[in-house]
């Protein structure tokens, strides 16, 4: 979702959500703690999400694009504006990254207690677990003083706050924060429940702004729970951030936020004390980080399922009466490539002009032709390896310098010519085959021993090989056999071994 | 995991839908605007091209009845024009092929669909040879690359509307074509052969985001293979789940890992491709399983979210 889109949902708020900022900006004012935060109930849902909040507390760095005259007041709340602009960026999307104005804050620029209220805007409660969910189940307010050293099943969010209440209030749950220890106390509860009394309930939204709102947050929390649960993974092995094999243990259906965990994941590095205290946090409530994750996971609501090996077996029978009707398949991508083209040509005439179809031919006579001269050549050159065009040109390269060579040596040296090769020992059977196949054209090369009826056995071997043979050379001289057979292959292509196999094997028929 | 929390809402209330008079196969979502591309598939001279509206916020497919307009025969791609070549109208530019290769314009006001261009690849007569397929190139957007029936594959300047190179490599009729990088025209070498000799192959796709990547479909087969061109006739992984042939694949526009396909077992299933495969294969991530056989699948890059599928009469919208 574009940045665009979250910035209008929230301009678009109105009057009703100004008044409950302002509620809680008075209320955490009025007891000096360090924040407050509204989670609303979305019915659709059943679950308590971000609704407002006021942050009051600390500020490392502050940046304002007002002069310095403002008041207290106009700065907190231009503090909270920030905080929460920061978190758009950071959650919806690298190309907002570049978009941040210069007065917009950087992770960099938080306290704790700033990052903490940040990640809050993430979280979600489905009643009676965490928190708020709890206050609001009971109707009742939840109070815990020394929150970061409660044990974090009963308190999800391990803090730097220490004190936490929650309290429900209109459609949901009031959430304050703040970092001195403070005992929970009756007249505290009645005294923030005040402030609301006077503020009618806020009846159903229109509808229209409830589901954006909360699909927002649907789709970022789930980013934000996908990606906690990858630094959660992490943190052991720390700094080199490798998402991947994390990642894919997860079946997570929103691929899509891939590269938002990228950038969040780079984001986390640089603040480094950030990261640490994200870990922390993280680190200390693995279960209950689970479960966030697997209701909200059913929250952004993906049209497919994650698959099962059952899958496999279910669709068993399906298999098998697809087969018997294999001429349906691919029906309608069959026709669009091989009919519908020529329900063109009804309309108009068969055949192509002659310009273009001898253009095509011509080009394919070419090939044809550079093919035969690639054969004819590695048939010149002795010593060729591999079979393709490249290593053909790379031998004969080799083959002609070292002939240079030996030209030159004899030249200067004034050989004899030598003789004939000497057949050395005549008892001794040496043969030789070499194959050679390149696209549909076929080299072979032979020298065994002569025997009558020879040369036909080998045609007939090859026919049966799926090789009809083009021409045939032969040199026979006292009991030796050599020839040179080109050919076509026709229907399946038979490999090099297999053909060397078989004429060895006539070669060595009739011997004895 | 199981996703059937009890106050979830049922699977197919998250698909968005729109039901067309007749059949479709080709699809394309703009780049810029939230308009959907449809093309008819109908065994007769006339078949239509009706632009649809995607409202996320309502989440509802609308056609806009005002630009739908004729195309002869079944257009067999349609395609938006790259992000990066926009009219000076501001409207979009729809490029459909068929008996030749015709460019639209779909004017942002939603008035009209007008015809830009026909461009005819043949040097002599008015008539050329029916294109099977065509790609825009996304680096350079106003080269576009069809290819057809008569073995070629022909590179166009849009632009200018003139031919730039013709390509005959192929021995037999091109079914697909992909473009990425158009600098070297000089040189095709064989990536892949399919194993069984005579078995065409039907689709192809590159990986936007790992341009070494390819996915091709075979005729007749289940199975979605994908290939490194820096190892060629050896495929990188063979994906073989699906319980029929394959129409359709998608690499998803975001994420180099993930592709999604669909088939005649009207299932679409999203993969991850892992560094190394197990020894049974790979296993798709989800699947959703359609009314009837997925014919066209596409994702875009426009909404990452969502994946556009054709089956029967029907295009859907699938949140991923």
């Amino acid at each position: 979702m574009d940045e665009s889109s979250i910035i209008q949902v929230w301009k678009v708020i109105g009057a009703e959500e100004k008044e409950i900022q302002g509620l809680l900006k008075a209320v955490v004012q009025s007891v000096g703690w360090t924040y407050s935060l509204f989670w609303q109930l979305c019915p659709q849902r059943r679950k308590l999400v971000w609704s407002s909040g006021f942050y009051n507390g600390a500020i490392k760095t502050r940046k304002t694009t007002q002069p310095a005259e403002v008041t207290a007041e106009e700065a907190a709340l231009e503090r909270t504006q920030q905080l929460m602009e920061l978190y758009q960026t950071l959650f919806s999307g690298e190309s907002s990254m570049e978009a941040r104005a210069c007065t917009a804050l950087s992770p960099e620029d938080l306290t704790d207690t700033e990052w903490f209220y940040v990640l809050c805007f993430t979280y979600s409660f489905e009643p009676p677990s965490g928190m708020p969910g709890k206050a609001y189940a009971r109707r009742k307010h939840v109070w815990i003083s020394g929150a970061n050293e409660v044990d974090s099943k009963i308190f999800s969010r391990a803090i730097s706050a220490k004190t936490m209440v929650c309290i429900p209030v209109l459609d949901g749950v009031l959430e304050l924060g703040t970092t001195n220890k403070v005992k929970e106390s009756e007249e505290f509860v009645e005294h923030i429940k005040s402030f609301f009394h006077n503020h009618p309930k806020s009846n159903t939204k229109p509808a229209l702004f409830e589901h954006s709102i909360n699909e927002e947050h649907e789709e970022v929390e789930e980013e934000e729970m996908t990606m906690s649960e990858e630094i959660r993974l992490g943190s052991p092995d720390d700094d080199d951030v490798s998402n991947q094999n994390l990642i894919s243990d997860f079946h997570i259906e929103a691929t899509n936020s891939l590269d938002t965990h990228m950038d969040m994941m780079n984001l986390m590095e640089e603040g480094g004390k950030y990261s640490q205290t994200v870990s922390t946090l993280l680190m200390s409530q693995p279960t209950s980080l689970l479960s966030d994750s697997v209701s909200t996971s059913s929250y952004v609501q993906s049209s497919f399922v994650s698959w099962r090996v059952e899958n496999v077996k279910e669709h068993q029978q399906y298999q098998r009466v697809e087969k018997a009707s294999s001429s349906s398949s691919q029906w309608m991508l069959k026709h669009i490539i091989l009919r519908v083209p020529f329900l063109h040509d009804n309309t108009k005439n068969k055949k192509l002009p002659r310009e273009e179809l001898n253009h095509v031919v011509a080009e394919r006579r070419r090939r044809e032709k550079l093919n035969e001269r690639f054969i004819t050549l590695r048939s010149l050159v002795p010593f060729v390896t591999k079979m393709d065009k490249v290593s053909i040109l790379g031998d004969t390269i080799q083959y002609v310098n070292h002939l240079c060579k030996r030209i030159h040596e004899l030249e200067s040296t004034h050989h004899e010519p030598a003789h004939k090769r000497m057949r050395i020992g005549k008892g001794r059977t040496w043969e030789e085959v070499e194959v050679s196949i390149i696209e549909s054209d076929v080299l072979l090369e032979m020298r065994c021993v002569y025997r009558d009826g020879l040369l036909l056995d080998i045609l007939q071997v090859l026919k049966v090989l799926g090789i009809e043979t083009t021409a045939v050379h032969t040199v026979v001289n006292d009991h030796d056999f050599e020839a040179e057979i080109r050919a076509k292959v026709r229907g399946k292509k038979p490999t090099i071994a297999e053909v060397k196999i078989a004429i060895h094997q006539i070669i060595s028929q009739n011997k004895l | 995991m199981d996703n059937s929390a009890p106050d979830s809402l049922p699977r197919s209330e998250t698909a968005v839908t729109y039901d067309s008079p007749y059949p479709l196969y080709a699809m394309s979502f703009s780049s810029s605007t939230h308009r959907i591309a449809v093309g008819s598939f109908l065994e007769d001279y006339n078949n239509r091209i009706d632009i649809l509206s995607f409202d996320s916020d309502s989440m509802s497919l609308k056609p806009l009845p005002s630009l739908s307009f004729e195309h002869p025969y079944p257009p067999t791609k349609l395609m938006f024009s790259p992000p990066s070549l926009r009219r000076s109208s501001g409207g979009d530019l729809l490029a459909s092929s068929g008996d030749f290769l015709r460019l639209w314009e779909v004017n942002e006001d939603s008035s009209s669909a007008e015809p830009v261009s026909v461009l005819n690849n043949s040097k002599t007569s008015e008539f050329c040879a029916p294109l099977t397929s065509f790609d825009w190139n996304d680096v350079e957007p106003k080269r576009l690359g069809t290819c057809s029936i008569d073995t070629t594959c022909t590179i166009w300047d849009v632009e200018r509307s003139v031919v730039e190179t013709q390509l005959i490599a192929h021995d037999k009729e091109v079914h697909d074509i992909a473009i990425f990088d158009l600098r070297d025209k000089e040189h095709s070498t064989i990536i892949y052969e399919s194993p069984q000799p005579d078995t065409p192959l039907l689709r192809l796709a590159w990986n936007k985001q790992d341009l070494r990547c390819m996915a091709t479909i075979l005729m007749d087969s289940n199975k979605v293979v994908i290939l490194d061109i820096r190892s060629p006739t050896m495929p990188v992984a063979e994906l073989e789940r699906h319980q029929g042939s394959v129409n359709a694949i998608a690499w998803a526009p975001q994420s180099c890992k993930h592709i999604c396909s669909g088939g005649d077992d009207a299932q679409a299933l999203i993969w991850e491709l892992p560094t190394m495969a197990g020894p049974n294969g790979i296993d798709p991530l989800s699947v959703y399983s359609a009314g009837s056989e997925i014919n066209q699948l596409q994702w875009s890059a426009s909404l990452p979210d969502w994946i556009g599928i054709a089956f029967a009469n029907k295009m859907q919208l699938l949140r991923v």
